[in-house]
């Protein structure tokens, strides 16, 4: 992917830029709000990563309106030193997709980052979710492995569904935490891995191979 | 061996009793400050007024009698002269011009030969009385048809003859009788006065007093922000409560210092901290290239976590004390809000071999973050499934309570001894027993934290046994 990076600070934006580069993105870094505006409307990226406060005139919120009213969709991801919910608010009011709070793990960036672009290739058409052999039919809201049926609750199913949205693509406790209970804390508990170690025993058991996957210090990934 | 020892029943219930009697609410009354300044006082205004209208009694009859005395012993001398010039017949006359002088202020004279006959005076008869050592006498007489005391000095004459001079005390007695009842009446509204005015000072000073109380124990109770009111032209109560207001701001900022500080170093540690971990991360992959492999990175990326974890929710508890979510408010059935985080800890909790129960919850609105409720809910639940684990049942309810909206978390675990419960709200308190498990020790803290913020409380019970966490907010 094409990512924009910008960031004013050297050290995160040396961090994210090296991560990003090793794992095989093509990363281009604005050191200014003017700068990262300049590149993300002259260029075509897959997903730009912005922090919130940035110098040089403009800050994250006033590239994404811009970006937004001269009619580019292009995903982003806002870095951040505030937790406060009301900026989250204001994030995605001007045209932000997610959101990541500073300090945050590189594990945590990488796998938002590729779920957004994920996304802005994906169609969320489909009605039914394959991979391998397991089938999610989201119309009937019914799951299915080599045509045996499996009983999912209904959190379960929707775990189900986001991980097999982003099949092939790690997916985070927190991203987790977010998208099915739209829960942006951390519960200090290991409740995500207890819901995906019962989704597993359901969707795994008694199969030879293994579709969901811990990717370790980061979080899951469901392939065939 | 061990029979004079009594059992330990036995020893609370003699433990007990001093307890009892130390509640009690006559002894409380009587122990009041305010009750013995007001006892104090009356009795003080009761003895003053006793002693000064004594004194005007005293003054009073005591200096009639003086003058009544000199004025017959004046009389006795002259007519002692007379006598000794003249003889009986010239004390006769003198005795009976002095009748006519002086008979309207009540002055008594009387001669009588031996046989008791009366030459001179003006008594009917001569009172049945001894001479006396140069002594007054009062003796009761009749007299112009009324009877009266009178105060008098018999002599004894020549011949048996006998000389009587008094004078009428019965004003006199009127007057010490009056000012009896006087001091008997002052002295009954002296009393009623000063058990009213100590009443009054007693309320003064206890409206003072339970002013300061109730401050006070508001500020215990975690509203660091409360000060004591007091007026700018200060009394002795006012100089206190500004001592005291000037100690609290002390505490608060000593308090401040603390959090800002713990704040500072949680807020400038966490970068890099999670710089570190991103180094870690980056060492582990290439010592081990396979997933599935165990590095011996992990325990130390685990921990780190837990460091970064315990961080958050220190600046989460900072964030939410300072009351920058109060905009976010919106109105919202906690039932729903409970319903959730239940559904997302019921696995942990099946895993954790302890049943959470949902009481049948119904609509229960308030007005607040469903975020931070969600996740002030959630730290409660987590922290009863960590200690409930000898209870093995959790549960949680949700109701309507008159003005509030009641969210319950009871675990039938160890609960929390009555000393520590109003300390483990406090960030980082964690009680003796809960240092084994683990958990940051700031789930209440930051519970408490978002009670306060939604303008409600949490507060501590006995489960009888366990802990029951009860979240108080406004409907």
């Amino acid at each position: 992917m094409r990512i924009l990076l910008i960031e004013d600070d050297k050290e995160v934006a040396q961090f994210v830029r090296k991560g990003l580069t090793e794992a095989g993105h093509a990363v281009d870094h604005a050191g200014t709000g003017r700068d990262g505006l300049f590149l993300a409307a002259g260029e075509p990226y897959d997903v730009v990563v912005v922090d919130r406060m940035l110098p040089g005139g403009i800050d994250g919120l006033g590239i994404v309106r811009a970006l937004r009213e001269s009619g580019s969709r292009v995903p982003v991801l806002f870095l951040t030193a505030l937790a406060d919910i009301d900026e989250r608010v204001r994030g995605f009011k001007s045209g932000g997709d997610d959101y990541l709070t500073k300090p945050f793990a590189f594990a945590e960036l990488l796998a938002r980052v590729e779920a957004l672009g994920r996304r802005a290739s994906q169609s969320t058409r489909e009605t039914v979710l394959r991979v391998g052999d397991l089938e999610l039919d989201l119309l009937a809201q019914k799951a299915a492995r080599a045509g045996q049926p499996i009983d999912l609750k209904a959190r379960e199913f929707r775990i189900l569904e986001y991980l097999m949205r982003h099949a092939g693509q790690v997916v985070t406790r927190t991203m987790l935490l977010e998208a099915v209970w739209d829960y942006h804390f951390d519960p200090q508990t290991n409740v995500i891995d207890v819901h995906m170690s019962r989704l597993r025993s359901k969707i795994d058991k008694g199969f030879d191979k293994p579709l969901i996957h811990t990717v370790r210090n980061a979080g899951y990934m469901i392939q065939a | 061996m061990t029979d004079a020892l009594p059992d330990r029943a036995e020893a609370a219930a003699i433990d007990d009793a001093p307890a009892q009697l130390r509640h009690h609410p006559g002894l409380a009354l009587i122990r009041s400050t305010g009750f013995r300044l007001a006892a104090l006082f009356a009795a003080l205004l009761a003895i003053s007024s006793l002693v000064v209208i004594g004194y005007i009694r005293f003054a009073t009859t005591e200096s009639l009698t003086r003058a009544t005395d000199a004025a017959v012993r004046a009389d006795v001398d002259s007519l002692a002269e007379r006598y000794r010039s003249e003889g009986l017949p010239g004390l006769v006359l003198l005795i009976r011009a002095r009748v006519r002088d002086n008979e309207r202020i009540g002055a008594v004279y009387a001669v009588a030969d031996p046989s008791g006959e009366i030459l001179a005076g003006n008594l009917s008869s001569f009172p049945p009385v001894q001479a006396s050592d140069d002594g007054f006498l009062e003796f009761p007489v009749a007299r112009n048809g009324h009877r009266s005391v009178i105060r008098l000095r018999l002599y004894a004459l020549p011949g048996g003859f006998r000389l009587l001079v008094g004078r009428d005390a019965e004003e006199r007695i009127e007057l010490r009788k009056l000012i009896n009842e006087t001091l008997l009446t002052s002295l009954i509204l002296t009393t009623l006065l000063a058990v009213a005015g100590g009443w009054l000072l007693r309320r003064m000073v206890l409206r003072r007093v339970d002013a300061i109380r109730r401050t006070t124990e508001a500020i215990v109770a975690g509203d660091m922000s409360r000060r004591l009111a007091h007026r700018d032209t200060p009394d002795e109560f006012d100089l206190l409560a500004e001592t005291i207001n000037d100690m609290l701001n002390r505490i608060e900022r000593l308090m401040d210092g603390v959090r800002d500080v713990s704040n500072a170093i949680a807020h400038d540690l966490r970068t890099p901290l999670a710089r570190i971990r991103g180094r870690l991360e980056e060492m582990a992959r290439v010592s081990a290239p396979s997933e599935s492999d165990t590095t011996p990175f992990d325990p130390v990326l685990d921990d780190i976590d837990e460091l970064l974890r315990t961080f958050n929710a220190l600046l989460r508890i900072a964030e939410v004390d300072a009351g920058v979510r109060r905009k976010t408010f919106e109105t919202l059935d906690l039932a729903t809000v409970l319903e959730d985080v239940v559904d997302l800890y019921r696995a942990v909790a099946e895993e954790d071999g302890v049943e959470l129960t949902l009481q049948p919850p119904s609509e229960t609105r308030v007005r607040g973050d469903g975020q931070l409720l969600a996740q002030a809910i959630g730290n409660l639940i987590d922290n009863a499934i960590k200690y409930a684990r000898d209870g093995k049942v959790v549960t949680v309810g949700v109701a309507r309570e008159g003005e509030h909206g009641v969210v319950t978390v009871a675990d039938r675990g160890p609960g929390i001894p009555v000393p520590e419960r109003g300390r483990v709200t406090e960030r980082f308190y964690r009680g003796e027993r809960s240092r084994s498990r683990p958990g940051s020790g700031l789930g209440l803290s930051l519970a408490a934290a978002v009670a306060r913020q939604h303008g409600g409380r949490l507060e501590l019970r006995d489960n009888e046994p366990g802990l029951r966490a009860v979240l108080l907010l406004p409907a």
